[in-house]
């Protein structure tokens, strides 16, 4: 069964913690990389990924049962009942899986680029998973 | 004033000579051809190659490879660099719009793109499942027409990837309105592939015309252009050069050796020693300071070699020095283009001025099954295209013997040479002896006798002509009746040599001293010839107490 490298986990945690922190909900994250991955593999794949990766998360944050996926990429359903902790940890496993799958698919270094490319601000302050592992 | 088109490098080995330059600046081209042809690799190498931050790519991909695939894919593939994606490299999903079969949106959706990005570059895939949105032939055309004169307009070149059959190119208007066309196929040809590219058309350029043979390899596509002789492609060459064949009798027979710059046929049986032929050549060159070139096809080069200590001459230190190289071809589906990129690429890289084909018979074997029925044009392609470097050439031929026709090679492919020496076995004195004959020279005047000759532990000795015979050539030989009985048959040697040989018979047993006494021979003269008749197995060399004393065989 796939799981994220700790490289990829490390890197979403901080950059999902970061986004939390400024105010802005798993919707706003998941829309943020949909707005840098649709051009490239379509909407129709970033559904495709975005859908595959909540069925993963599931599996460890029962609190994702009755989250779905809207227009744009954007999760819906999931509100802060369970706690903002949980919420944040169910957040960032989605987006876990999501790099992970891309990772798997395309590379972990063009995936990572991609990515970071909906974090233009996080380039200073978060380590490169990809970096961390040449070392 | 007129305008000059810009030729860009294209990023493509080979592509730009098949184009006369380069893709021309603002064109509106067409990469066309079934599935696997290799149309959105060739798309994918342009943009990658050509594409910078400030002269931007755009791709757009519909509904054809889904793009994550085609990402991963790409990856693959030398001219793959990750820091372009989304950036000099941006590829843009029109999935939605195809999908909904409206012209209108696609089109609305590329211009707003390239308004936006500004791109040098645009590329759409693939545009086959975008036509397909459009309800009528005038539609398509319309929408063909305001896409080229739109991007034109901004100043982008174009390419259009699709599958198309050939049938469809008179009668789409996308190949009417087209600047370029690329028609991209592979074949296959008895058990091999082999991939061809045409450029159909390309306005305003002098395009190379014919079907040129590519690769796809880890490092992308590499096309072969078929590069066709032209008149005075010739270097110009010194006319009295000589290249030495290395075998002393063979110079004596060509004045000289192979005039410089052409190309010498060794044809012959095999074991007659043709290998060899080109050993002495390439060594020749070697001693002498050329660097050279030998193409092998049927064996690997590490057993060529091996083959070279053990019968000489030895080529090891020559390829230490780096004056002698040793290139294996060796594959069932190589092209014509293919492989006179190789070897063409082996004699630019080291200068080489000499090079041997052993053999042309491995070479056939070695091409496509569609170019072995060319095979007379493809060695006189690549005859032409290699002396055209100034390079002498040296090429072998197996020829099956026959003795009730004169064959001078297989595929009467022998006037392509310059040169053309036949081997051949015939029985002379109950032996089976190898003879060979200088049977034409284009430039230079020869010596046409049949002469042995033999192979000894330090290679090739060619003799004197076998003047005591007629009928060499039929295998059986007779005495010629004219020819004054001899008191014993002294094939293949020099005056001097059956002089001396004539003395120690009389001798019986004689030192070095002795014999040059009798036969009136001195110093170098007189070791030389000693060396032959050992050679050629006349004399025996014996130790009396220490002495060293020369016998005749019998």
């Amino acid at each position: 069964m796939i799981e994220p490298r700790p490289g990829i986990r490390r890197f979403v945690t901080s950059i999902v913690g970061s986004a939390i922190a400024r105010g802005d909900d798993a919707g706003d994250i998941t829309a943020r990389l949909y707005g840098t991955l649709a051009n490239l593999v379509g909407p129709a794949g970033f559904d495709v990924l975005l859908a595959r990766s909540l069925v993963l998360a599931r599996r460890d944050h029962p609190l994702l049962a009755a989250v779905g996926t809207g227009p744009g990429g954007v999760l819906t359903g999931l509100n802060g009942g369970e706690g903002p902790v949980a919420v944040q940890e169910a957040t960032a496993a989605v987006v876990c899986y999501f790099v992970e799958l891309l990772a798997v698919l395309i590379g972990e270094d063009l995936a990572m680029h991609l990515v970071r490319d909906a974090w233009p601000e996080a380039w200073d302050t978060v380590a490169d998973p990809t970096d961390e592992e040449k070392e | 004033m007129t305008t000059t088109i810009q030729l860009l490098p294209s990023g493509v080995p080979g592509l730009d000579t098949v184009l006369g330059g380069g893709l021309p600046e603002y064109s509106f081209n067409l990469i066309a051809g079934g599935p696997g042809a290799g149309k959105t690799t060739l798309a994918q190498q342009i943009v990658f190659s050509g594409a910078t931050v400030e002269a931007p790519a755009l791709y757009f991909t519909v509904l054809g490879e889904p793009p994550l695939k085609m990402l991963r894919h790409a990856q693959q593939y030398g001219f793959f660099d990750r820091d372009k994606v989304n950036g000099a490299v941006r590829f843009v999903n029109l999935s939605s719009e195809a999908l909904n079969q409206d012209l209108d949106s696609v089109m609305k959706r590329i211009l707003a793109e390239v308004e936006s990005v500004h791109p040098s570059i645009v590329v759409v895939d693939s545009f086959r499942t975008v036509a397909r949105a459009s309800t009528s032939e005038a539609q398509l055309q319309e929408f063909v027409q305001r896409l080229a004169l739109h991007l034109t307009g901004w100043q982008a070149t174009t390419f259009l990837v699709g599958e198309y059959e050939a049938e469809e190119s008179s009668s789409n208007p996308i190949f009417t309105i087209a600047d370029g066309i690329f028609w991209l196929t592979q074949s296959i040809e008895r058990n091999a592939c082999v991939r061809r590219m045409q450029v159909t058309k390309m306005r305003a350029c002098a395009t190379m015309p014919g079907l040129h043979t590519f690769l796809i390899s880890s490092e992308g596509i590499r096309i072969f252009p078929r590069i066709l002789p032209r008149a005075g492609q010739r270097a110009p060459r010194e006319r009295a050069a000589r290249a030495s064949t290395g075998i002393e009798g063979l110079d004596g027979m060509m004045r000289g050796g192979i005039p410089a710059g052409e190309s010498a046929l060794f044809v012959g049986p095999s074991g007659s020693g043709k290998s060899l032929f080109a050993r002495h050549f390439i060594a020749a060159g070697a001693e002498a300071g050329e660097c050279g070139i030998i193409a092998v096809f049927e064996e690997h080069p590490g057993e060529y070699l091996a083959r070279a200590e053990a019968f000489g001459p030895k080529l090891a230190k020559f390829i230490e020095q780096g004056t002698v190289e040793v290139i294996y071809l060796r594959s069932l589906d190589l092209t014509v283009d293919e492989t006179l990129a190789a070897v063409r690429g082996a004699v630019e890289r080291t200068d080489a001025r000499r090079l041997a084909i052993d053999s042309l018979s491995g070479f056939e074997l070695a091409l496509a099954p569609s170019h072995r029925d060319d095979i007379r044009e493809s060695i006189f392609r690549t005859i032409t295209a290699l002396t055209g470097l100034g390079v002498t050439v040296l090429m072998t031929v197996d020829l099956v013997q026959s003795f009730v026709e004169l064959a001078l090679s297989p595929h009467i492919t022998e006037f392509l040479a310059d040169v053309l020496v036949l081997q051949r076995y015939v029985e002379l004195e109950g032996k089976l002896a190898k003879v060979l004959a200088v049977v034409k020279m284009r430039s230079s005047d020869h010596d046409a006798a049949v002469r042995r000759y033999a192979i000894e532990r330090s290679g090739i000795v060619v003799g004197e002509s076998e003047h005591r015979y007629r009928s060499i050539l039929t295998g059986v030989p007779v005495v010629r009746a004219d020819e004054p009985a001899a008191p014993f048959a002294l094939p293949g040697l020099t005056s001097d040599e059956a002089t001396l040989l004539r003395a120690l018979r009389q001798l019986g047993e004689a030192t070095a001293g002795e014999l040059s006494r009798a036969a009136g021979l001195k110093g170098k003269a007189l070791s030389r010839a000693l060396e032959r008749l050992r050679q050629l197995d006349y004399t025996r060399t014996l130790r009396r107490r220490g002495v060293a004393k020369f016998r005749a065989k019998a």
